[in-house]
């Protein structure tokens, strides 16, 4: 589809799904979107939802929405804004339609009409092969990067707890099972935007490029992995508690830290029997 | 269109401003800010937009790895194209080929710089570049405005350095004899390398270090001052006027 036409009708469809929600509003990925009778809308973080609007700070310019997004309640900068850690206690009251456009394009850059996409299965799906195949310069080297380490560098960084959306593009041999899209009220009654990722982001890019030099020192995996007694699992709960925090000790991207959630994620995958352990619960499913 | 950063959350900072600049004038029917390394992506940007007509100036300073390779290939522009478009995209040189760029440099060092006229005769100011050894035209920017620099006069000399490629920034420094220097980031952003990298490789100290009874002062980035925005728009009204064929 042709697409100038597509943002239009991407907007149009996302404005009369929250219409027919009524008072209960939508879920959009960490937002709760609400309009109002008189074709106005309210934005506010899910997790605030049952908040009296007074308890929030108040913003009256739509514009403020790219400083909400930009940084984490720790002022930690967001270059991935699917992130789950989106600032709380805000309220962003009286938009219009096409401002409430525009503010969630800010929040979530053309995530709206990925959404859109989706919904009439013509989510446009570039491949990581291809996405890293055309890579120049620092990145030539991505593309090398396969097998387990792949996949467990897409395990890393694509899991419900580090990015809201999923990868439409990853192979079936790296589905992310067990770990729902993090900040969500199990049964808050209401529907949630599904927002898949249609091409593997800079930070995967990046991510895979230290994997590669880390895979060429492949023995020291165990003596890296901050506690190598530990079983997988608690990496994995230590990787996810830190990176739903929004209060990491360093940028999200630092991948010279050994204890970003990713690289923690990377090593419970990578640990001796992890494989072992997951193609067991495959073969029993 | 911006580098961004994974790091640094300042690094997007004068593009946002630029853009909003551009916004509240009222300039376009959409305006949209895009990065290498940080959403919102290259690869994503033009789905965001509505319009028929679209320009894409580049917020880079040189013409290069960059501006050539990466931008138009992320956006889908660079053969084979990826995007299913009817509308008209006008790719834009890079704000740092514009003939304005020479009096910005000029203006960042005199403003920072407590030379009079005959103190700046007997100075040199110094143009720092990224540079990079994966174009030979990057470079190629840095060395033209020094060239316009230099016939203007102001300054008793006009040099350039780089941090990627030669000659190298400190080497320049060193070269230099016992005049007093200005130094110049030719950078978009108060970012990593004009905030951090540059003044601790070459030692200094602030706005003004003193070094072997000279001065030499250090100016913020090209980049951040607003007269970019202009810049930005007199870019994008030139290559509409060519592509409209008047």
């Amino acid at each position: 589809m042709d697409q100038a036409i597509l943002a239009v009708r991407a907007r149009e469809e996302l404005l009369r799904w929250v219409d027919a929600a009524g008072d209960a509003g939508r879920g959009f990925l960490q937002l709760w979107i609400r309009g109002s009778a008189e074709g106005r809308y309210e934005l506010r973080h899910l997790a605030d939802r049952e908040r009296p609007s007074g308890e929030l700070a108040l913003h009256t310019d739509p514009r403020s929405a790219l400083d909400l997004a930009r940084t984490t309640e720790g002022g930690r900068h967001r270059p991935l804004r699917t992130t789950p850690d989106l600032r709380r206690g805000w309220v962003l009251p009286g938009l219009d339609g096409p401002e409430l456009w525009n503010a969630l394009n800010r929040f979530y850059p053309a995530a709206g009409v990925h959404w859109h996409q989706h919904r009439r299965g013509e989510l446009r799906v570039t491949s990581f092969a291809e996405s890293a195949g055309r890579q120049s310069g620092i990145y030539a080297s991505v593309g090398t990067l396969r097998g387990e380490p792949l996949r467990a560098a897409i395990r890393a960084c694509c899991t419900g707890t580090m990015c809201l959306r999923r990868p439409a593009w990853a192979p079936a041999a790296s589905v992310l099972d067990g770990v729902a899209p993090s900040g969500r009220a199990a049964d808050d009654g209401m529907e949630h935007a599904a927002v898949p990722c249609g091409e593997p982001c800079s930070l995967l890019l990046t991510f895979a490029r230290e994997v590669i030099r880390f895979e060429e020192e492949r023995d020291t995996i165990e003596q890296s992995a901050p506690s190598a007694s530990d079983p997988a699992d608690e990496l994995r709960a230590a990787a996810d508690h830190s990176a739903r925090s929004g209060r990491l000790p360093f940028e999200t991207a630092d991948f010279t830290q050994l204890s970003n959630p990713r690289w923690l994620r990377y090593f419970a995958e990578r640990l001796p029997g992890a494989r072992a352990e997951r193609e067991g619960k495959t073969n029993q499913g | 269109m911006g580098h961004g950063s994974h790091l640094s959350a300042e690094s997007a900072d004068p593009v946002y401003s630029h853009a909003d600049r551009i916004r509240r004038g009222g300039h376009f029917h959409e305006v949209q800010e895009a990065f290498w390394k940080e959403e919102p992506a290259l690869h994503h940007a033009l789905e965001m937009l509505s319009s028929q007509e679209v320009f894409v100036v580049p917020v880079f300073l040189a013409e290069g790895y960059f501006t050539r390779q990466v931008v138009p290939r992320e956006l889908g522009l660079a053969p084979p194209r990826r995007l299913a478009d009817s509308r008209r995209v006008v790719y834009c040189p890079p704000v740092g080929t514009h003939p304005r760029m020479a009096e910005l440099i000029l203006r960042r060092a005199m403003a920072t710089c407590a030379l009079g006229p005959d103190e700046r005769r007997r100075a040199t100011l110094v143009v720092i570049g990224h540079g990079t050894e994966r174009s030979s035209t990057s470079g190629g920017t840095v060395y033209s405005l020094a060239a316009r620099l230099g016939r203007q006069g102001e300054f008793g000399d006009v040099r350039c350095g780089f941090l990627d490629e030669e000659p190298r920034i400190e080497t320049v420094l060193e070269s230099l004899g016992d005049t007093d220097i200005v130094l110049v980031p030719f950078f978009i952003a108060e970012g990593w390398h004009a905030r951090t990298t540059i003044p601790r490789d070459l030692g200094l100290q602030g706005v003004r270090t003193e070094r072997r009874g000279r001065s030499i002062w250090y100016t913020p980035p090209v980049g951040t001052l607003p007269e970019v925005t202009e810049i930005i728009l007199a870019l994008a009204a030139e290559a509409g006027a060519r592509a409209h064929g008047s």
